[in-house]
């Protein structure tokens, strides 16, 4: 919101003594937002200037101007291309050295001809976002030819403060309310809103009607034999420091009292209307020209005003151009009413028509529709005359509420921790609330109609603290009861993890909204609908991702391509589909090889490093891993390599999937000449799982003895299955069974060559020679019964 | 005679001894002079040919020549350690071995730090979902459906109900409801969702933490002190720290909290918009509505309560130029961030 600090001043007594830094710093702690702080015009060297002869170059816009800038300077020539200029026009000329908005004005030639400097317009000298539709500015006659002071005359040397206001403050969308606050803010006195009340005609002939519970309050006035014609510089210069474009007198008079008392008023032309009525209601469905001359959809959720069934105004944001006051209007009906917000703000945001009215009304207006009537009332008689002015026509009657709080001195001290004696905060609150006595600790406070923000006692301590300061308040830990803070089970061995992973791999934090594309990959865990946005801003976040597999490989790609190929990511985060709420899922993605003394000795990851870090999580959750199988994966999976992949289960439930991409999937994430390994587990599920006991084991202090063997095995027998041979077999002498080489047969195509050691062990005594022979024995038995070719 | 024999001997074996240059020499030589079947070893088998003098004699020459040879199988024993080690002499300039410690997203550095301040002071951990109902989110955080917040907050839907969280207050509501009217101490980190175009300082996505504690006689200076010191635990005792007057309809008074700009010493810069502070959080003490809405009573207790951005603090702590970058995870972004 604009403010004008020269508008402020005519309310406030000795405002013009507090610094901008005062005032800066005042707001600021007021939580009032300071965009900007800016002079309306900076322009120097500008002179009124009066056009005596104006003859057009042929062929173009352009104009050659005779002005005469006065005895001192005399008639110059001065080249204008605007618009509106015209012969005994009077306008502001920048003079060569001139420095106005973004840049220095010279003498200069144009088109052969000599132009003394420029004819300027509102946009050219002022900081306004005004489109002044390449038009100069035209000056009241009433101007010295000559003068220099013409800015301060027309009241533009004003100070704006580009504010953003807290959005339980809308009364301060209004310049009168702002002065209230402001005199209490800065200690100033404030001076009253004097409106005088019109009685008006009762014979009118003119109805309203309010068919809507959208509208809460509706009231009129009819004006006739108005004169509309431009408004005079002490009403225009407010307008234009607050942003908006002046237009007659009657609209300008609107404005003017939307801005001083927050209420949006709207004007029309009364002989313009189809029936000598009003009505405020829904359910119409057309197409609608507003005053802006665009055209509009009506839809039947939008609150209009009709007249003899057609649209006359969008409520509370535009009216209509079939019923807008021109120079012609003689006759006119204001407006004013109580739109609900939630409304006028759908349509806003729906027609794209965010403005000045729209924007107060969706913040909620007060009741002060009688009141704003009555001042554009008095500014109609000042500045348009009228004949005839009617009574203030309502649909109901408007009731001032008044709220009363009553306030405890120690209350409001428990609240802000401070030692604050009733009288001081008497002293505070009384320059904007009226207080009555109860008794020593216990005041009446009456809330002005405007302050819709205050309810309760916390909020009569929030105004309390912002017109003291902070200091005031105590700083000490509160005495509550002692209570250990600590992570629960769940959140430690989240960390355990995350710490563990995070001296391997990268721990990383990617979007939770994902496109089409990269919802529909890797839903081995989840096969759940996902949600869907209703709303979404792009096509890139439409969906709620079912799980983290691609947004890891969409990390990975984006590092591949530059340059960094060889490195390892994770991620923990929550999960949530239909039916999977709340559930966390962690993912690893591995790229390259694993680097053991930086380039020197590397390492390619393959699927068991995956299975590596599986176990090492396993491990610190302290599940019995064998409570875990791995399954292949199926010989037609499209997103993992069959061959290479496997999905864990925990009975019959699958809890995770690791494994190398499959080879046509990696074009799906931009990933070339790279090999990638992902892996995602259920780690909500894993959490769920009875851990083991953590007891010590003590172990054997006897010697242990190892025998190496080496097998000769089909190709499709897996390890897993020759070791638990060897262990069963063996009994409980084989503590432990490890391979230790592995390589294809290279006499037999369909055998591998593979060589295990076994560490026998004997809990209570030294193992005999003849012990271990015939476990040996047992166990090459065992497997010769297996087809395993045991060579010597 | 023999004894003369035994002074050439000794010559010999000085003369000799001086020309063993490694292992094989010295073998050699031992054969040469110190075996059973040496000169000196033979002279002893025979020693009751000799006085008692001249037995002395001979010992001491044996004892002489023994000496020598162990310093000399001292001397090349050394040597060809000496050697050994000069062969086995490595570049330490070759790279180490990768047990260094790697990157992570400062979001989490961020998050784990805070969350240890409050664990210190004994607040408990209750993790945001990032999913909840515009009744959690909304309605019981005093922010009805025409509510002007709700401007502030464009909210992502996925029906007519769900939504996705546009702050980590909504957790406030859940939390009281779990604690049936009983003293609350709770932090929730989590992350939010708003309808903002992703730029240097939007994100559509971007993670909070709540804090929430309610007992008996809880006033302002009570949040006042806590998120100082918090505050000065994260950016250090020297920051200054600046509290404003603001407006969250769940709070009341609601206070946003500042801390000095360090790169011009809050003097003001580009850094601070000419602020000399930057806004860190908001926070204030739990409006009454909302107790009650939640089934606490406000005539028995009282709460304060505060949302922290992890990415604003990030951003300040770290001096990261585009919020973006949390969620591009590039290698070498994450590289920079080992530890605290």
């Amino acid at each position: 919101m604009l403010i004008s600090i020269n508008w402020l001043k005519e309310f406030i007594i000795g405002f013009e003594t507090i610094s901008l830094e005062e005032i800066k710093s005042k707001l600021i702690f007021n939580g009032i937002e300071i965009k900007n702080i800016y002079q309306l015009c900076n322009a120097t060297n500008l002179i009124v200037g009066k056009i005596i002869k104006c003859v057009n170059v042929p062929g173009t816009h352009l104009n050659v101007c005779q002005i005469n800038l006065g005895d001192e300077i005399g008639v110059k020539q001065i080249i204008c291309g605007a618009a509106n200029v015209r012969d005994n026009l009077k306008v502001i000329v920048a003079l060569p050295g001139a420095k106005i908005i973004n840049k220095t004005i010279q003498s200069s030639v144009i088109r052969n001809l000599e132009s003394y400097g420029m004819c300027c317009g509102l946009s050219e000298i002022c900081s306004v976002k005004i489109d002044d539709e390449d038009k100069i500015y035209e000056l009241d006659d009433k101007y010295q030819i000559g003068e220099k002071n013409i800015i301060k005359l027309l009241g533009f040397d004003d100070t704006i403060l580009d504010v953003k206001l807290l959005a339980n403050r809308a009364d301060l969308l209004s310049v009168y309310n702002l002065a209230i606050e402001f005199s209490s803010l800065f200690n100033c006195q404030l001076k009253p809103l004097v409106i005088n009340e019109y009685q008006g005609d009762k014979n009118v002939d003119f109805k309203i009607l309010n068919k809507s519970t959208k509208c809460s309050f509706f009231c009129v006035r009819v004006f006739k034999k108005i004169i509309v014609n431009e408004s005079p510089d002490n009403l225009k210069k407010y307008l234009i420091s607050m942003g908006v474009k002046p237009i007659n007198n009657v609209v300008d008079i609107c404005n003017y009292v939307m801005l001083l008392t927050g209420q949006p008023l709207h004007v029309y032309d009364y002989d313009k209307l189809p029936k000598k009525e009003l009505i405020v209601e829904e359910n119409y469905e057309a197409d609608f020209v507003a005053l802006n001359q665009k055209k509009y959809q009506i839809k039947k959720e939008d609150l209009v005003v009709t007249s003899g069934d057609n649209i006359m105004c969008l409520a509370g944001i535009i009216g209509g151009l079939n019923s807008a006051c021109d120079q012609k209007t003689t006759n006119i009906v204001i407006e004013a009413g109580i739109f609900d917000n939630t409304k006028i703000r759908h349509s806003t945001i729906r027609l794209n028509l965010n403005n000045e009215s729209s924007n107060r009304f969706i913040h909620g207006v007060g009741k002060q529709q009688k009141k704003a009537i009555e001042l554009a009332t008095f500014l109609i008689k000042k500045y348009c005359n009228f004949d005839f002015v009617s009574k203030i026509i309502t649909t109901n009657e408007e009731k001032q509420v008044v709220k009363k709080i009553i306030l405890n001195v120690n209350e409001i001290n428990n609240i802000l921790g401070t030692k604050f004696e009733l009288k001081t905060i008497i002293s505070i609150l009384e320059k904007n609330f009226t207080i009555s006595n109860i008794d020593d600790f216990n005041i009446n406070v009456l809330v002005p109609e405007h302050r819709a923000d205050i309810d309760n006692i916390n909020d009569l301590a929030e105004e309390i603290i912002r017109f003291s300061d902070f200091s005031q308040i105590n700083n000490e830990f509160p005495l509550i009861k002692l209570k250990p803070g600590f992570l629960n089970i769940k959140q430690q061995k989240e960390l355990e993890i995350k710490k563990y992973l995070r001296n391997y791999l990268y721990e990383i934090s990617t979007y939770v909204l994902v496109d089409k594309k990269n919802v529909n990959y890797f839903n081995y865990l989840n096969s759940d609908e996902p949600y869907k946005l209703v709303n979404p801003m792009s096509d890139d976040h439409l969906y709620v991702r079912k799980n983290l597999s691609s947004s890891l490989l969409n990390v990975v790609s984006y590092n591949i391509a530059r340059q960094n190929k060889n490195f390892g990511v994770f991620e923990i985060s929550n999960i949530n589909s239909k039916n999977y709420a709340k559930k966390n899922f962690l993912a690893i993605a591995l790229t390259g090889d694993q680097r053991i003394q930086g380039d020197l000795i590397k390492y390619p990851y393959s699927f068991f490093s995956l299975k590596g870090f599986f176990n090492g999580i396993i491990d610190i959750l302290n599940i019995d891993i064998n409570k875990f199988t791995f399954k292949e994966v199926d010989t037609d999976n499209i997103e993992l390599h069959p061959n290479k992949s496997a999905f864990i289960y925990f009975d019959d439930k699958i809890i995770g999937y690791l494994g190398e991409l499959h080879p046509n999937i990696y074009h799906c994430f931009n990933i070339k000449n790279s090999n990638v390994l992902i892996m995602e587990i259920d780690l909500s599920f894993l959490f769920e799982i009875k851990n083991n006991e953590f007891k010590f084991l003590p172990f054997s202090n006897f010697p242990s003895v190892k025998r190496d063997l080496s097998l000769i095995v089909d190709n499709n027998l897996k390890i897993e299955k020759i070791i638990n041979l060897v262990k069963n077999s063996g009994g409980f002498l084989v503590k432990d069974v490890s391979v230790f080489d592995l390589y294809k047969n290279e006499n037999f195509s369909d055998k591998k060559s593979i060589a295990i050691s076994i560490i026998l062990l004997k809990n209570n005594a030294t193992l005999k020679d003849e012990e271990i022979k015939s476990v040996m024995e047992k166990i090459k038995s065992a497997l010769t019964k297996e087809n395993i070719i045991i060579r010597d | 005679m023999i004894l003369e024999n035994l002074e050439k001997l000794k010559e010999d074996f000085v003369k000799n001894l001086l020309l063993v240059k490694n292992q094989s020499d010295l073998n050699h030589f031992y054969n040469n002079f110190l075996s059973r079947k040496s000169q000196i070893n033979q002279v002893i088998g025979e020693l009751k040919k000799f006085t008692v003098d001249e037995r002395k004699k001979i010992y001491e020459i044996r004892s002489f020549m023994q000496q020598k040879f162990n310093g000399k199988v001292a001397e090349i024993k050394n040597e060809e350690l000496k050697k050994k080690i000069a062969e086995d002499k490595i570049d330490i300039s070759l790279p180490a071995n990768n047990f260094s410690i790697l990157g992570v997203n400062p979001l989490y550095l961020i998050e784990e730090e805070i969350i240890n301040i409050f664990l210190g002071l004994g607040f408990s951990v209750c993790e945001s979902n990032d999913i909840d109902s515009d009744h959690y989110n909304f309605e019981l955080m005093n922010i009805p459906k025409n509510h002007v917040a709700r401007d502030m907050q464009d909210t992502f839907y996925l029906d007519h109900e769900l939504l996705l969280c546009t702050h980590t207050s909504h957790m406030q509501a859940h939390v009281m409801e779990e604690s049936k009217g009983q003293p609350i101490r709770i932090i929730s980190p989590g992350k939010c969702f708003r309808r903002d175009e992703d730029d240097l300082t939007h994100s559509h996505q971007f993670m909070q933490i709540e804090g929430l504690l309610i007992d008996k006689n809880i006033n302002l200076g009570h949040l006042k002190k806590m998120l100082e010191f918090f505050i000065k635990k994260i950016f250090g005792d020297n920051r200054k720290i600046r509290i404003r007057n603001s407006y969250f309809p769940f709070t009341e008074p609601s206070i946003e909290v500042d801390v000095s700009c360090d790169k011009c010493g809050s003097n003001g810069c580009t850094n601070c918009k000419n602020d000399g502070y930057i806004e860190i959080l908001g926070a204030g003490i739990v409006n009454p509505k909302v107790l009650i809405m939640n089934g606490y009573d406000p005539k028995k207790y009282s709460g304060f309560a505060f949302g922290v951005g992890i990415e604003r603090i990030a951003i300040l702590k770290y001096g990261i130029d585009d919020i973006r970058r949390f969620y591009v995870n590039d290698i070498r972004f994450l590289s920079e961030f080992k530890k605290i």
